[in-house]
């Protein structure tokens, strides 16, 4: 192996290309690691609200088991669910009054808003031609040839300034909602993880058959 | 740095499982839609039936209450669902009504020598002088030669001033032999409606 690795000649561009691919690796790695520590910080803070949840009725032990436990705090946990999503819901049944009233007063009730947003945005011909295709297959797998084409530019068209504002109340509506539920996830693990963590009994070091030390006291006497 | 690589290759791991997690977030979704249609029922139960919308389960009544006991304080004191009554931030008002009559007998002349009454007109003593001035009487005094002067008086007929209404202090409108403390408050009259107008125009305000 290692002289199968020692006889491979590169020259000059193929170092440069094995540089560039290397940087562009550890570029994806760094990016991947800050993308998973983001993610697991703000599902971490979100799992906190999961310990103030339960934190009375276990310090005061009205709840006493983790079979208990887990069930309230999914109790909880659906009803602090409904709350947070109040909101997005809220703001996709605003956007749908929108769209509803300027369907109404232009009736283009056939109209794709989301296709009337494609304007705002670049568009790329993946397809390429027969001669010049986009993608090649090398070995089986499809390949980005080159870069595609643009076949359009950004505009602004005021036409469809109704369906830029209501796409964007929706769009605001799904990534709040998604929030919130990655939130309700981050609950319910860490409710589940204090479920075992809470009623945890250990026999670490506990010896039945040792004597038991105890030390013989006066009783209290009764009082008067 | 060790906590800083372990947190990083976490995060590495995590970025690689983030697919799993956004299976489960659209799993989540979708458990949401149903969850948002049960509990809106619930609230729309709780809420026809006079209750507050999200009421407290019963293991967190039973946890607040032995907390609260824990605490030292009475259940009943600190009770989110009956909380004490407000304190008024001033007094309430109390109206005292002062009343000074002058009962003057007909066919008396309270000017005349020998009136038993005293004058009520008589002149005070002004600041500085002197008292008592010459030809002026305290009326509160019992002057030498006068009688008693709580002497044979009529008890006064005229309308007695209801002091429940605002706006009929002494105004003859009521039958004088029905007791002033249960008179039903009069309209206003023709004389202060002004004053309700007033009043109404600075309520708008």
């Amino acid at each position: 192996m290692i002289r199968l690795l020692a006889s491979i000649q590169l020259n000059d561009t193929d170092k440069k290309a094995l540089i560039i691919l290397l940087i562009l690796m550890v570029i994806a790695l760094l990016f991947l690691g800050l993308l998973g520590m983001a993610i697991r910080a703000v599902m971490t803070h979100q799992a906190k609200r999961a310990d103030n949840m339960m934190h009375d009725v276990t310090k005061s032990h009205v709840i006493d088991n983790p079979r208990a436990f887990r069930a309230f705090g999914r109790k909880k946990n659906n009803r602090a669910f409904y709350r947070d999503s109040l909101i997005p819901f809220a703001i996709a049944v605003f956007a749908t009054l929108i769209w509803v009233i300027y369907n109404i007063a232009t009736t283009k009730w056939t109209d794709n808003i989301f296709e009337n947003c494609k304007d705002l945005f670049f568009d790329y011909d993946w397809v390429g031609t027969a001669d010049d295709p986009v993608f090649v297959k090398v070995f089986g797998f499809s390949l980005l040839a080159r870069w595609p084409d643009v076949t359009h530019y950004p505009e602004f068209n005021i036409e469809h300034l109704a369906s830029y504002i209501i796409v964007f109340f929706y769009v605001a509506s799904w990534l709040y909602y998604a929030y919130v539920c990655q939130a309700y996830l981050a609950r319910a693990f860490m409710i589940y993880r204090r479920s075992t963590e809470v009623f945890h009994k250990s026999l670490e070091g506990y010896v039945a058959n040792e004597p038991v030390d105890i030390k013989p006291e006066n009783p209290t006497p009764p009082e008067d | 740095m060790m906590k800083g690589l372990k947190n990083f290759g976490l995060g590495i791991l995590w970025a690689l499982l983030s697919p799993i997690l956004l299976l489960g977030i659209v799993l989540a979704g979708v458990f949401g839609l149903l969850n948002f249609l049960v509990q809106f029922v619930i609230m729309v139960i709780n809420f026809f039936k006079g209750k507050k919308l999200f009421p407290m389960y019963k293991e967190d009544e039973i946890a607040y209450k032995r907390i609260q006991q824990a605490m030292g304080i009475t259940p009943e004191e600190n009770n989110p669902n009956n909380p004490p009554a407000p304190v008024p931030s001033q007094p309430a008002p109390q109206q005292v009504f002062v009343q000074q009559n002058y009962y003057t007998q007909p066919g008396v002349n309270p000017a005349q020598p020998g009136n038993p009454y005293p004058q009520p007109n008589a002149p005070y003593p002004q600041q500085g002088a002197p008292y008592p001035q010459p030809g002026m009487q305290n009326p509160y005094v019992q002057q030498p030669g006068y009688p008693q002067p709580m002497m044979p008086q009529q008890p006064y007929q005229g309308p007695l001033p209801n002091p429940y209404d605002p706006y009929n202090q002494g105004q003859p409108t009521v039958n004088a032999s029905v007791p002033p403390m249960v008179q039903i408050p009069q309209a206003p009259t023709q004389s202060n409606q002004g004053d309700v107008a007033i009043f109404e125009e600075e309520g708008d305000k």
